[in-house]
């Protein structure tokens, strides 16, 4: 498949510098545009000949964040990549920004960007591609209807991401992650039907169904002997039923896994909502030796006080503080200060977000627990755990000697 | 053509810069004793591979992309007007980094920083370190390919 990429840079050396490298990595499907105006006229003629747009924030006319609005109004179903010479923050305010217009993020590059980390962002939309795209190359969009079927005939699946402890390279548990085997379009990724069971009253039935594969998945992990922690997301609705501490504990119960098997992972910004009975439903799990995990943390606005009022054992920090945090100050100082606050408070920290050696040696320098990322695995099939696990076996010595 | 010194580090860069300069992320007294440091062509190998011809018509394109900037902060930094000098600046910036005139991007960050805080003062003073900069980069873009 010949990748379309449409890219967007008011200054003419910069356009030639991504251009020559894009050729030089082989891709030829690219148009160049120096005018904003013209790309967005060319997008809004077809929208879905486009896989990616490789988008410069400071443009006169139309500047990258307006232009990223656009991108929303034509519900634009391809990749964008922020490119710029901002400063770090500026380049992830923006790329949050673009986030919850709930486009395709692909990453935010400094200018000026090395073939590279095009490379690694191209790459990102190659591997979701088949995911994202039917074969008239427009994202599909379901019904809720459908879902539900889906949901009800079993056709969503569970996958698993590693979670490495740094200092010895031990596997110490997995996230779980859904997918859609859908009979005819093949997997599709969760930013194609989450949001869809969100809004349609779906999301409980969904979270539920993964929940209790994880934990069936889990006993099977502990009759092999593997000592895994299993997590899973939980949905705002979850924290929202009352009922939900004592399902968990009746499907670990009727699966014969152990309590401590299992962690359930919130995502910070989904506690702002209804705060007494989170609170009422995160205390009883953990009464219940249940594990309770503080997801993407950083992103909310209320965090600390979410760390004195509820008792997490374990604190994830945000990908946007881990990645790329041995060359930005910033992130560091937030990265090295959310690992000493959940120490101070007994947590197990996590870093998401590992996507190279240098976030690897990071963290390890930081002092973190865990590391989950690329960079460690993809997530993947419980059938594939194994094989992974001897090949971390053979490339583990080479990460934590020295 | 690429000319012979792209592919030494020999090359000659110019005068000597004045001493009273401010300081930046690479010293700027190295900038006249080292050719390499006002212009750098491994770190424009870095970005576009070690294709000579790429090469050369990358350069040609900074040295266009320089004397046109040139001219807008100049007019920017006459008006004190700011967001020009910032907008200028910016762009700038990111094409010297790019084409390994290292420390000309760093006094041009210095002064699209400058121009973000409207500091008329440490605009001035940036300005003067990019005028000193100026010839020395465009001398050493001339040795390594020659103006038309």
């Amino acid at each position: 498949m010949t990748m379309r990429i449409l890219l967007v840079d008011d200054d003419t050396f910069a356009l030639k510098l991504v251009q020559h490298q894009l050729a030089q990595l082989g891709y030829t499907g690219v148009e160049a545009f120096a005018d904003p105006r013209e790309a967005l006229a060319r997008l809004e003629a077809d929208p879905s000949s486009v896989d990616i747009v490789l988008l410069d924030l400071q443009m006169p006319g139309i500047d990258g964040i307006e232009f990223v609005r656009h991108l929303a109004r034509i519900k634009f179903a391809g990749g964008v990549a922020l490119l710029s010479g901002e400063d770090d923050r500026i380049l992830q305010t923006a790329f949050r920004l673009a986030s919850a217009h709930r486009l395709s993020v692909r990453g935010a590059l400094h200018k000026p960007v090395t073939p590279g980390q095009l490379e690694v962002v191209l790459g990102a939309v190659i591997s979701a591609a088949p995911a994202r795209r039917t074969s008239g190359g427009t994202r599909k969009e379901y019904s809720a209807e459908r879902l539900k079927e889906a949901i009800e005939a079993h056709e969503l699946t569970n996958v698993y991401q590693p979670k490495v402890e740094l200092e010895t390279g031990r596997v110490r548990g997995v996230e779980t992650l859904v997918r859609w085997q859908h009979p005819e379009d093949g997997l599709v990724f969760p930013d194609q039907f989450i949001s869809l069971a969100e809004e349609n009253g779906l999301i409980d039935a969904l979270t539920r169904f993964v929940l209790k594969n994880a934990i069936a998945q889990a006993h099977v992990w502990e009759a092999a002997g593997l000592d895994l922690h299993v997590g899973v997301n939980v949905s705002m609705e979850n924290l929202a039923d009352l009922h939900f501490p004592d399902f968990v504990a009746e499907a670990l119960a009727a699966a014969g896994t152990s309590r401590h098997a299992l962690v359930l992972e919130v995502t910070e910004s989904r506690l702002m909502t209804n705060v007494i009975s989170s609170l009422d439903i995160l205390t009883r799990l953990r009464l219940k030796q249940i594990g309770l995990s503080i997801d993407d943390f950083g992103t909310g606005h209320s965090s600390l006080a979410q760390l004195r009022d509820i008792p997490f054992d374990e604190l994830k920090v945000d990908r946007g503080f881990v990645h790329g945090a041995a060359e930005d100050a910033s992130k560091r100082a937030i990265l090295d200060a959310s690992l000493a606050m959940a120490r101070q408070l007994g947590m197990t920290t996590v870093g998401e977000g590992v996507e190279d050696r240098a976030d690897w040696d990071s963290l390890r320098a930081a002092g973190c627990t865990l590391a989950q990322g690329y960079f460690v695995a993809r997530p993947m099939p419980a059938g594939a755990l194994p094989k992974w696990m001897e090949e971390w076996q053979a490339r583990m010595p080479g990460l934590i000697g020295g | 053509m690429l000319h012979e010194s792209m592919r030494s580090r020999d090359g000659s860069a110019g005068s000597e810069p004045a001493s009273d300069s401010p300081s930046v992320s690479q010293p700027s007294a190295d900038a006249g004793a080292h050719a390499d440091a006002v212009v750098d062509v491994e770190v424009l190998k870095r970005y576009i591979g070690d294709d000579a011809e790429a090469i050369a018509e990358f350069l040609t394109e900074f040295r266009k992309s320089v004397l046109h900037h040139a001219v807008e902060l100049e007019q920017g930094v006459v008006a004190q007007d700011v967001l020009k000098v910032s907008r200028t600046s910016h762009t700038l910036k990111s094409t010297a980094r790019a084409a390994g005139a290292t420390a000309f991007g760093n006094v041009l960050a210095e002064l699209e920083t400058a121009a973000q805080r409207h500091d008329l003062e440490v605009i001035d003073r940036y300005y003067q370190e990019f005028r000193r900069l100026l010839p020395l980069v465009l001398a050493r873009l001339n040795a390594l390919v020659p103006a038309p």
